[in-house]
């Protein structure tokens, strides 16, 4: 396994995760007065884990709905904004990297993905702070999990959470979610999960995996 | 305008200096001393509007010149520095106590009360001697003490705001009657018959921003006493003792920029009771304001605080050790990187919990 970009075998880079709750942050959601005590990782966690298995470690965490928003009549917009907040919050936590999810929910919220991903263009050219994992998920953070057990047209999906309960997974075990990552890993990610293998290939590029199980162009 | 107040043994104020700008709010935990900082500026220029001195025997008007560690303001070139002291809020205390009880129902006055009954309060001792400049009175140091003569402070209770009020003598000035806003239907009878178009204003923003409301009136109840009425677009007439309170609010500050001018107007949370969107109306009311009274404020409101400039904003902070500390909230560590992506509101109540204001003061994250 190749180390980590821009680090020594000996330097382990902390990680910065924010999301929408518990699935995707695990046990760090919520206040850090009302954490667990156990290190159940969310999925986040849980993929970069398939990406590169050691080197790094998650050192603070943040829910996207703690990143203060006080304007009013901005609902649906403002991710971009936020991405920059959660990127210096990563920073104030002196992380290396910051890795983020963010639900699409919707063509209704389309914004949300060029926003996001013209917030991390900005933060790529700044070249200052925290590299950065992230993106939206399309539609949902489950519709990764679909496509990870190698289902064609998951962002198609309108629920997704009923392909995952055929399996036994509920939307709110978190448990069931990282297992489901580990049981399938990253291999089977169909080419139309776009928004999932961009996601994968910004983790590849910032942790450095030699990835060799990377799914082959079909 | 004030540029800088310094505050010393003043209530929590153990020496407290603060940049001030024509508009400015104080931000921090309860209990910091925010709103002492108001009183204190207050005091500052009832001092200077009805301040007292005592020489040879007979009461002389508020006197700038003043020993060097007490002094009253520092002149230097375009800027005004003002200072309280607690060696003179002793008295000053007792002035204003006196003020207040005289005052109500006559605020604005034209002509000053007579202060003959007053005098007794006063004794020689208690009153701040002159310094070596005594008598060097010139045209620019009326003009300051002019400038100074006068502060208008409103923390609004709508049952204040409700209460039906008598009205004010065209020969008076236009003010609310007390800091809580008792006054409110008198303000708008006197609006009304200026004539001037202030009260057709008003009423344009009432309906602006309440659509239910079709009119403003201010109905006599008895042969001095008047209430403001809201006729709504179905007739109803709702009488000020049940309107809501953020219409009230609004209101109350709709009126703040049509009365007489102040020197300085001291707003205490000027979000109480309003719609989260609409602060922002009312702080265009107050900027507005800004441009000919300067305009300082107490808020914990991250929207008011939205609407500000970073040079606008002081965090208070208060502890054993030093009392209370006033701080621009720009000169806070990585301030800069901060205001890129947070709005001003978002970034103070981001490092800042009200408890613990650590990360916004000393760095570092929340």
């Amino acid at each position: 396994m190749t180390e980590a970009k821009g680090t020594s075998a000996s330097q382990v880079l902390r990680v910065f995760i924010a999301g929408e709750g518990r699935n995707e942050l695990g046990r760090r959601s919520g206040s850090p007065a009302y954490q667990g005590e156990r290190s159940d990782p969310g999925v986040i966690e849980a993929l970069l884990r398939k990406v590169r298995p050691t080197g790094w470690e998650v050192s603070a965490a943040v829910d996207w709905k703690e990143l203060r928003k006080f304007k009013a009549r901005t609902g649906g917009r403002g991710d971009g904004a936020n991405v920059a907040k959660a990127h210096l919050r990563a920073r104030e936590h002196g992380c290396d990297v910051i890795a983020f999810v963010r639900d699409r929910d919707g063509v209704r919220f389309e914004p949300r993905e060029s926003d996001i991903e013209a917030a991390i263009a900005e933060l790529a050219s700044a070249g200052a702070g925290p590299r950065v994992i992230g993106g939206v998920a399309i539609e949902k953070l489950e519709s990764w999990l679909v496509a990870l057990a190698g289902v064609s047209r998951s962002e198609a999906l309108r629920r997704p959470e009923e392909h995952l309960a055929k399996q036994g997974i509920d939307g709110k075990d978190t448990a069931a979610m990282v297992a489901h990552v580990d049981e399938h890993g990253i291999h089977a990610v169909p080419e139309d999960a776009a928004s999932l293998r961009r996601w994968l290939d910004r983790a590849r590029a910032v942790l450095g995996a030699d990835d060799v199980t990377s799914p082959p162009a079909p | 305008m004030i540029h800088s107040f310094r505050a010393r043994h003043y209530g929590c104020l153990v020496d407290v200096d603060a940049a001030l700008t024509p508009i400015h709010a104080f931000v921090g935990p309860n209990d910091s001393g925010k709103s002492t900082l108001l009183n204190g500026l207050r005091t500052l220029v009832q001092l200077a509007g009805d301040g007292f001195s005592f020489d040879g025997g007979k009461w002389a008007p508020f006197e700038p010149f003043l020993p060097a560690d007490h002094p009253s303001y520092e002149h230097s070139g375009t800027e005004l520095g003002c200072a309280v002291d607690g060696a003179w809020y002793t008295y000053v205390s007792e002035l204003r106590h006196a003020v207040e009880q005289i005052g109500v129902g006559k605020l604005g006055a034209s002509e000053p009360e007579p202060r003959s009954e007053l005098r007794s309060v006063f004794e020689p001792s208690n009153v701040v001697p002159r310094g070596p400049n005594h008598g060097q009175w010139d045209e620019r140091l009326y003009a300051l003490r002019e400038h100074l003569a006068a502060a208008r402070l409103v923390r609004f209770d709508p049952d204040a705001l409700r209460k039906p009020s008598g009205l004010i003598p065209e020969t008076e000035r236009v003010g609310f009657f007390d800091d809580r806003g008792y006054g409110l239907a008198g303000v708008f009878f006197a609006l009304r018959n200026r004539d001037d178009g202030a009260f057709a204003t008003v009423v344009e923003g009432v309906r602006r921003h309440f659509p239910t409301i079709r009119n403003l009136r201010v109905k006599a109840v008895t042969s001095s006493e008047v209430v403001l009425v809201a006729e709504l677009a179905d007739g109803t007439q709702v009488e000020a003792k049940r309107m809501s309170e953020g219409l009230l609010y609004y209101l109350a500050f709709a009126a703040l920029q049509h009365l007489d001018p102040v020197s300085l107007l001291l707003v205490e949370e000027p979000e109480n009771g309003l719609h989260p969107a609409r602060i922002a109306e009312v702080m265009a009311i107050l900027r507005e304001v800004s441009k000919t009274t300067q305009v300082l404020m107490a808020t914990h409101s991250p929207l008011v605080i939205n609407e500000l400039l970073p040079e606008e904003v002081s965090v208070v902070t208060r502890t054993p050790a030093k009392g209370t500390q006033v701080r621009r909230i720009h000169e806070t560590p990585d301030f800069e990187a901060r205001a890129k992506v947070y709005a001003l509101g978002e970034l103070w109540l981001a490092y800042a919990n009200g408890t613990d204001e650590a990360p916004l003061l000393e760095g570092g994250p929340p």
